[in-house]
């Protein structure tokens, strides 16, 4: 198995192919946010919630991917005006896959129910106050969560570089400012 | 296919064609003839030049061609085109 398809599938795949799994994905992770009440409120963000409507992961989702494009879309005409649009797309898309299967950790609100165990007495964990059970599958959770920030995020660097054929030290750091400034427009659209 | 060398191993100075033989009636031509710019490229360069006229110029054509993506492809050809143009500069 090759693994740097996983970290780099913009290499290999063409547009179409990237886009299509990344629109399937985007179906797939929003109906199971929905179904577990789960919220991508931000472009590096996932949180659960007591309630939610059919539309609220779609739209964080679509508000998400258009954050992404248009701020990596500008880092990328910057570095080279023959960048495509639909390429930026794909990676936007496909780097959002990651984040999608978390929603899963929310069976029967689970999580939901041990965060407000944690907001009604923060010193519950160190008191022995939650199972030891629950605590375990908290810190999984927290474990692949970090897990997948790095993944989106190394999808996004490698699928931008591919995208600009980006090179050096300021190609990088304008990444980094591109994508706090995706989360923040994120974070800002999604709370409006 | 012997590698035809670009430099000299001695000073690493970019050689040039001094001689050139037919091998049917065995006439030897001498001079001193620069080596067109695309033979400074490394072979994997030239190869990519040769499929890519081949294919009609087409990066799409190529990209199957390779089983990579567009944009990988172009970028392939953006980076000929960058060393094409250094060893313009250096002749």
């Amino acid at each position: 198995m090759n693994y740097k398809l996983f970290f780099n599938p913009f290499e290999r795949y063409q547009e179409r192919f990237l886009l299509r799994l990344g629109l399937v994905a985007l179906c797939v992770g929003s109906g199971l946010a929905y179904l577990f009440n789960a919220r991508f409120d931000g472009v590096l963000d996932l949180h659960f919630v007591p309630n939610i409507e059919l539309w609220h992961p779609f739209l964080d989702n679509l508000i998400n991917i258009a954050c992404l494009m248009i701020c990596l879309g500008a880092l990328s005409l910057l570095t080279n005006k023959r960048t495509r649009i639909v390429d930026v797309l794909a990676v936007s898309l496909i780097a959002r896959i990651p984040y999608y299967p978390f929603s899963l950790f929310n069976v029967n609100d689970f999580m939901v129910n041990i965060s407000e165990e944690i907001l009604k007495d923060p010193t519950a964990i160190m008191s022995g106050g939650i199972a030891i059970p629950q605590l375990l599958i908290l810190l999984v959770f927290s474990g692949l969560s970090l897990l997948a920030i790095v993944w989106q995020l190394v999808l996004l660097y490698k699928g931008i570089k591919v995208a600009s054929n980006g090179k050096g030290v300021m190609f990088t750091l304008l990444f980094v400012l591109a994508i706090i400034a995706s989360e923040i427009l994120s974070k800002l659209l999604i709370n409006y | 296919m012997k590698k035809l060398p670009v430099h000299c191993p001695s000073c690493s100075e970019t050689l040039k064609v001094s001689q050139l033989s037919c091998e049917n009636c065995e006439t030897l031509i001498s001079g001193s003839y620069d080596l067109p710019v695309m033979m400074n490229l490394p072979r994997e360069d030239q190869q990519f030049i040769l499929d890519f006229v081949l294919s009609g110029g087409s990066l799409k054509k190529m990209a199957t061609q390779l089983k990579k993506s567009y944009p990988t492809v172009r970028n392939m050809l953006d980076e000929v085109i960058e060393k094409l143009n250094l060893i313009k500069n250096e002749l």
